[in-house]
């Protein structure tokens, strides 16, 4: 009776969750995106003018989470370092994505010397020391300068998430497609004689492109978090660019009598990292259920 | 008569190598145009790899390891061919399950237009696709056919959805039609429609037929010659008539024991070594 109870409410709990995660996370993802886009009339201070005779100040009105070592505003700093780790996050989660959905995509339907090439090219990658990869680009080729609309130290970070990153995309796909592409719908279509390109864009990528969002949006959150790490080791985003990671190694210091100004960016970091693990986990909810 | 399809030594291997065994070996076939040609075998008779052999979509495992496949052409003339270039409009194929053959996110007037498109040479449009596929439906006698295009799968009744798999594999205006057990998942009354509708589209449209089944009722009811199938090759060939009053091979009369059999008549049913208690 209580077993039955007990499984009746947890149907009844299960069928809105998805639905609540999901409002839940886009509201928190909402919010940082105004934020990162309307920085400039948001943030109450310029983010990189010092003011040397008021620094490291204590919370106050005019300064909400006081200022750093050289007399910045911590919470224009934050809020700034938005539109950094966004743009960055988002690509580096869907450049690859965009990339592995294709070689996954032509390993999967065309099979044989495709999916080889692809398989051993998947082994390859995973056997390379992505750090090096990493400081090779940024010391050796001088990549930390802006690039188009990027900010200093942004492209290499890029490159090298899309060239470690698409892996994720292709195996999922591809193995996907291996699924799919049995199906008898799939089979049907082909002896009606429809071409291979047309079978792969109507039948089977719709059936595959519901997994790979979700892992999209989890990504931007694991790759905010990777440049944040980057940034907080000296790697990523150089000075004085406002970004999450690198204000908590400038400050990590004075943590013991400022504490907010390692506390305040970290934090940022986590509630959005929340907000798209429940964007991502609702969304995967509510595709399981239709 | 004239041959639109010649199989002769026919073999199909699953696995590479040391593993490969042969599941289809020295199958030969031939269907002429407005002929059905009844494939009969039980589960695992490579029946179904047979087939897949000929309309070229083989599971991955298994490959044609030797035989010849010859389709008519423009000319009158057999040549071997390539199934890619000929599925559609020159071979097509109606599934077993048509819950499973046809995609359930898609509406399925566009599934039959899609067939269209593909299986013409100058390029149509989606809207004259579309009438096409509704003058389709009409033929294989889905009524209100404008209303029942824009219907998801899962909205149409088991035979209507058959029925649906069949104006989409005429949708390329095929010459010959593959059947693979298209009646096995209907009950009674709709398959006896779904195959007088066989029939009568093979003779108006002269269309050969290759009718897959293990029910040797269905098969006596629709095709003229019969080929009987047993572990990968064919073990008996003749005219429909001939072959079920006269059954040569034992596996053709054992067969033909079971289904009498079933029918009611269980005296001359062939002994069964598991016994059910």
């Amino acid at each position: 009776m209580s077993a039955n109870l007990d499984a009746d409410r947890q149907t009844r709990r299960s069928r809105p969750r998805g639905r609540a995660k999901l409002v839940a996370g886009a509201i928190i993802v909402g919010l940082f995106v105004l934020a990162g886009i309307f920085a400039p009339l948001v943030a109450p201070h310029d983010p990189l003018e010092q003011d040397l005779l008021n620094r490291l100040a204590d919370p106050s009105a005019a300064h909400l989470i006081g200022t750093d070592a050289l007399g910045r505003d911590t919470l224009s700093r934050i809020i700034f370092a938005i539109r950094v780790d966004l743009r960055v996050g988002i690509l580096c989660a869907l450049l690859p994505m965009l990339l592995g959905t294709v070689i996954g995509a032509l390993a999967g339907f065309y099979g044989g010397f495709a999916d080889t090439v692809v398989t051993r090219l998947i082994d390859l990658v995973q056997s390379f020391p992505v750090l090096v990869f990493f400081l090779a680009l940024l010391g050796a080729m001088g990549m930390a300068r802006p690039f188009l609309f990027l900010g200093p130290g942004e492209l290499p970070v890029i490159i090298v998430f899309v060239c470690v990153g698409w892996i994720v995309y292709a195996r999922l796909i591809r193995g996907e497609i291996l699924r799919v592409r049995e199906l008898e719908y799939v089979q049907a279509a082909r002896a009606g004689g429809l071409s291979d390109r047309r079978v792969l864009v109507r039948h089977v990528l719709p059936n595959v492109l519901n997994q790979t969002l979700v892992y999209v949006v989890l990504d931007v959150g694991l790759a905010i978090l990777a440049l944040a790490t980057l940034s907080f080791l000296g790697l990523g985003i150089p000075a004085p660019t406002p970004e999450w990671g690198a204000m908590v190694a400038e400050n990590r210091a004075r943590f013991a009598d400022q504490w907010w100004l390692v506390v305040a960016p970290g934090l940022a970091l986590s509630v959005l990292g929340v907000g798209l693990a429940l964007v991502g986990d609702g969304l995967d909810d509510m595709l399981k259920q239709s | 008569m004239s041959a639109l399809l010649e199989v002769t030594g026919l073999a199909v291997e699953i696995g590479q190598g040391r593993d490969a065994r042969r599941v289809v070996d020295g199958v030969d076939l031939r269907v002429d145009a407005g002929e059905c040609l009844g494939v009969v075998g039980e589960s695992g008779s490579g029946k179904s790899l047979t087939m897949r052999a000929v309309i070229g979509l083989l599971p991955r495992s298994a490959r044609v390891a030797a035989g010849d496949l010859r389709f008519v052409g423009a000319d009158g003339e057999l040549a071997a061919y390539d199934a890619a270039d000929l599925r559609g409009h020159g071979i097509a194929m109606v599934f077993q399950e048509p819950m499973t053959a046809l995609n359930p996110t898609r509406r399925v007037g566009d599934q039959i237009a899609d067939g269209v498109i593909a299986g013409r040479r100058e390029r149509s449009s989606r809207k004259q696709a579309r009438e096409i596929a509704i003058g389709l439906m009409t033929e294989v006698g889905i009524p209100d056919p404008a209303t029942r295009a824009r219907a998801y799968p899962h909205e149409l009744s088991g035979g209507l959805r058959q029925r649906v798999m069949i104006a989409m594999a005429l949708s390329g205006n095929p010459r010959l039609l593959i059947c693979d057990e298209p009646t096995t998942a209907l009950d009674v009354t709709v398959q006896d429609q779904i195959l007088g509708l066989l029939d009568r589209l093979r003779v108006d449209r002269r269309l050969g037929l290759l009718f897959v089944t293990h029910d040797l009722g269905v098969i006596a009811q629709v095709s003229q010659r019969i080929a009987v199938m047993y572990d990968g090759r064919i073990v008996e060939h003749g005219r429909t008539a001939e072959v079920l009053a006269d059954p040569q091979h034992p596996y053709t009369a054992s067969l033909r024991a079971a289904a009498a059999a079933i029918e009611g008549d269980r005296s001359d049913a062939p002994s069964s070594p598991a016994e059910v208690p």
